[in-house]
């Protein structure tokens, strides 16, 4: 009896041990590993870095699926309308000639870029699914320069985690992970189905990640800011950071 | 093709065996078919076992209860009306089995798999082929999960078609709850919710 006791007491103790150790260990790795996204607090949070864990483990490199020329929505739907400042509207009369993409942050040379030297860059076309998630979605070819190419002219430092950017919109803004930031199909986009990208869509500048739902494709991007953490910028509202979903 | 007399008749069946069941389990004096472990199977149909009134088997006192739960599920199941409704393939089987295998069944048996054909139908549709359809939709109108398998989108045609089954499936898993919900409250929801809860059924505590 005491002895089936004690062998008892000695495998709980060191369950709980493993157990315990364990569960102080694994956030650890986790976060090594890149597995923890911003949102990790809060009642959502367990949710969400399940979510983005087993999304990161699986998706990291995959590729959103491209569609035929053929499949392209004759009738994209624009969300929203576009910004009311002053700024913005003097912009547009000038063709959008003076419209900077301020980079800074954790970069080794932080950068203004405009549009023509943006289009100087190659350029990248792909015909993806832009899906909402209020419901709607259409498919459209997006043309640009992918992400990772700029970020390689700015040089980004080693300890950067994370791309912030930047709606002319005050208060509108996001961020993605390294990952995402440097997916080959994320783009900076300037143009749609073989065309000027419409105001209505973003124009002149909006970030295209088809691996993520719409609200992570920020419209009117003005700045990027890399950085390794997102304690100081704000989400966008009661939506999930990382909207691969 | 269900009648409204129909339909409200299925929707009763499985609310009158839970309503049934409770009261009768403590009744203590049985009618002549009541101790029959296994129901003839003539009794299915039999008009003299459908006849049988099921409050003639209970205790004085558990009558009007009894009544007032049955008063739809034991109305006289073959009348002019129901033989030339659409109803009447539904009324055939069902209105037998609320009205005669409740009552005949002795105390305590009566919730021993005593589950019918489309509650069982009902279930294994839930449970294998609307559940998984319903992660296998939500999981198509996720655009990372598509990127790596795209065939949780294809299959569907799309992440749209997806999205519409998955919003269908939705009303349905609602609707499939609070038809329970319903239920529990009609059978008794304290005591439902214990046996849920503890296992116990309690049945002699029906009073909620």
């Amino acid at each position: 009896m005491s002895n089936v006791s004690r062998r008892k007491l000695i495998t709980t103790g060191l369950a709980a041990t493993a157990g315990v150790s364990g569960l102080a260990v694994a956030p650890r790795v986790a976060d090594r590993y890149g597995l923890i996204p911003p949102d990790h607090g809060g009642i959502y949070g367990p949710g969400e870095t399940l979510t983005y864990a087993s999304q990161r483990l699986l998706t990291r490199h995959s590729l959103a699926r491209e569609f035929p020329r053929s499949q392209i929505s004759t009738r994209p739907f624009a969300n929203g309308k576009p910004p009311q400042g002053e700024d913005f509207k003097r912009l547009q009369a000038g063709g959008f000639a003076d419209w900077r993409l301020a980079i800074d942050g954790m970069v080794a040379r932080p950068a203004s870029l405009s549009l023509a030297e943006l289009r100087s860059y190659p350029s990248r076309s792909q015909i993806t699914h832009l899906a909402c998630e209020e419901g709607w979605s259409f498919i459209a070819e997006w043309i640009g320069v992918p992400l990772f190419h700029v970020l390689n002219i700015v040089r980004i430092l080693p300890q950067a985690r994370y791309v912030v950017y930047f709606s002319i919109q005050r208060g509108w803004e996001d961020s993605v992970d390294m990952a995402d930031a440097l997916h080959p199909q994320t783009l900076l986009t300037y143009g749609m189905n073989g065309g000027e990208l419409p105001v209505g869509h973003g124009g002149p500048l909006r970030l295209r990640l088809p691996r993520q739902l719409g609200y992570k494709n920020v419209k009117y991007i003005a700045r990027l800011t890399v950085t390794d953490s997102l304690k100081e910028f704000s989400a966008e509202g009661s939506y999930a950071w990382y909207a691969g979903i | 093709m269900l009648t409204d007399d129909g339909l409200i008749k299925v929707l009763d069946f499985g609310l009158a065996k839970l309503t049934g069941q409770g009261v009768v389990t403590s009744s203590t004096t049985p009618g002549p078919c009541a101790r029959t472990r296994h129901r003839p199977a003539s009794c299915t149909v039999s008009p003299a076992c459908l006849r049988y009134k099921p409050a003639r088997v209970l205790h004085r006192k558990r009558q009007l209860r009894y009544h007032a739960t049955h008063r739809r599920a034991s109305a006289a199941p073959f009348t002019g009306a129901w033989a030339s409704s659409g109803s009447v393939i539904i009324s055939l089987t069902i209105t037998p089995r609320l009205s005669a295998p409740d009552v005949h069944k002795p105390p305590g048996e009566a919730e021993d798999g005593s589950y019918n054909v489309l509650q069982r139908l009902t279930y294994l549709f839930v449970i294998f082929v609307l559940f998984p359809l319903m992660i296998w939709t939500g999981l198509a109108m996720s655009p990372a999960i598509a990127s790596v398998f795209p065939p949780t989108v294809t299959v569907f045609g799309g992440q749209q078609s997806a999205r519409t089954i998955h919003f269908f499936g939705t009303v349905f898993l609602v609707l499939f709850l609070l038809v329970h919900i319903v239920m529990v409250y009609r059978a008794g929801f304290r005591n439902r919710t214990r046996a849920m809860i503890t296992g116990r059924a309690g049945a002699h505590k029906e009073h909620s």
